[in-house]
């Protein structure tokens, strides 16, 4: 007994240990615990409502990019548009925003997916090509973009310029503008891997496959050039196919 | 839901003197037995009582570890016997508290801070004579304070 009394004797001071006071004190912590507690749930749950809009605003925004590099690639989009891609070529979508409209560097060749109620828009640089479903390429390149029609129609237009292409016709820019050019009877040889010729003079299937393959090819004789030829030739040898059309037509083709 | 207020008259004090044993400093068992009730409204425990008890010690064998690692643990008593100890600590930190002013600086600094009978009389300014009465009279209200108390303890002794 005499060691409590001491002990409570050597610590004893005055208004410590008082329950009253320090329950008030207790109250006051409780509530602004509560406070602190509800501001800090209403304050995150704010946090995470913006973090969700701006990640759903990324992925609305998100591009897709599609490279080919060495070898051709094929894309196959949203909306069921195929975009054939030529070795360099790139492709950028938005799939969210606007599954329709696409960018590209390159030559790239679309068959596009029927959908009146939305035009398929490719952009190349300044030009831009609106389809409703066709196939089609674009070629742009860095100084010029040219387009070659398969089927269906298109409108190729750039700046305050446009005009309808239709199946078979081809036109690039120029100077701002836009100019028809001579269409090739096979455009897109090289996605399909294959020349097929109706009829065509000789001298346009040598002025194809010269600019196919970057020579100069040219008839020995001259004057068979309006000569015409029909048949299927395969694109992946040059050797391979003027053997094929020497044979056929018996005839001698030199590169200069 | 806990009547906090009711938990607070019946047991903060008791606790207070509890954690004193451990701490050695009154603001710390304070703090620690206010923190020990903040976290009873989270706990909703059955035995509040026993909940209290165990909770503080464990608090402040932490704060020990944590601010006076040197310090030996004091001898850990029986959880009755350690409530009863507390409950009876409480009753005689209330009794000092209740003494009229003036015996109760007597008893002080002839108790707590070691001066004599004469040296209290001069800093008071009364009797020699006045301090010694003051000092026995203190005495024996703290003796007689906790009588219920008392007789239950020497049952334990």
């Amino acid at each position: 007994m005499e060691r409590t009394i001491e002990f409570i004797l050597s610590h004893w001071q005055g208004g410590v240990f008082d329950a009253s006071k320090n329950y008030d004190d207790f109250c006051r912590k409780k509530r602004y615990r509560s406070h602190r507690i509800l501001w800090l749930s209403l304050s995150s749950a704010a946090a995470v409502a913006a973090a969700v809009v701006f990640v759903f605003f990324l992925r609305y925004n998100a591009v897709r990019e599609y490279c080919a590099g060495s070898r051709m690639a094929v894309v196959m989009l949203k909306d069921g548009t195929s975009a054939r891609l030529a070795p360099g070529a790139v492709l950028r979508t938005r799939p969210r925003k606007n599954p329709r409209t696409v960018e590209l560097e390159g030559k790239v060749l679309f068959e596009v997916s029927k959908d009146p109620e939305h035009p398929f828009v490719a952009k190349a640089g300044n030009a831009a090509v609106k389809v409703l479903g066709t196939v089609f390429q674009i070629d742009a390149g860095s100084l010029q973009t040219r387009v070659d029609v398969t089927e269906g129609k298109v409108l190729f237009f750039t700046g305050g310029e446009e005009i309808v292409l239709v199946a078979g016709e081809s036109a690039e820019t120029a100077d701002g503008g836009i100019v028809r050019t001579e269409s090739m009877p096979n455009p897109l040889a090289w996605a399909r891997n294959v020349f097929i010729y109706k009829a065509e003079t000789l001298e346009t299937v040598l002025k194809e496959l010269s600019a196919y393959y970057d020579c100069e090819l040219a008839l020995e004789d001259q004057a068979e050039a309006s000569r015409k030829i029909s048949g299927t030739f395969p694109a992946d040898s040059l050797a391979e196919v003027i053997d094929l059309i020497e044979a056929a037509m018996d005839i001698k083709i030199v590169s200069r | 839901m806990i009547d906090m207020e009711k938990v607070y008259r019946e047991h903060f004090r008791p606790l207070c003197l509890f954690a004193l044993h451990y701490t050695g400093e009154t603001a710390s068992a304070e703090d620690i037995v206010q923190d020990v009730f903040m976290s009873l409204m989270d706990k909703n425990p059955s035995n509040v009582r026993g909940y209290l008890y165990v909770s503080v010690k464990n608090r402040c064998m932490d704060w020990l570890r944590e601010r006076k690692p040197s310090t030996p643990v004091p001898e850990e008593l029986p959880e009755e016997e350690a409530m009863e100890r507390s409950t009876l600590e409480a009753r005689l930190w209330t009794a000092v508290d209740s003494l009229p002013e003036q015996r109760r600086r007597c008893l002080l600094m002839a108790k707590r801070d070691g001066m004599s009978y004469k040296e209290i009389a001069a800093e008071l300014g009364i009797s020699e004579n006045t301090v010694r009465n003051n000092v026995a009279k203190a005495m024996d209200t703290l003796r007689n304070a906790p009588e219920k108390i008392l007789s239950f303890i020497f049952l334990f002794f």
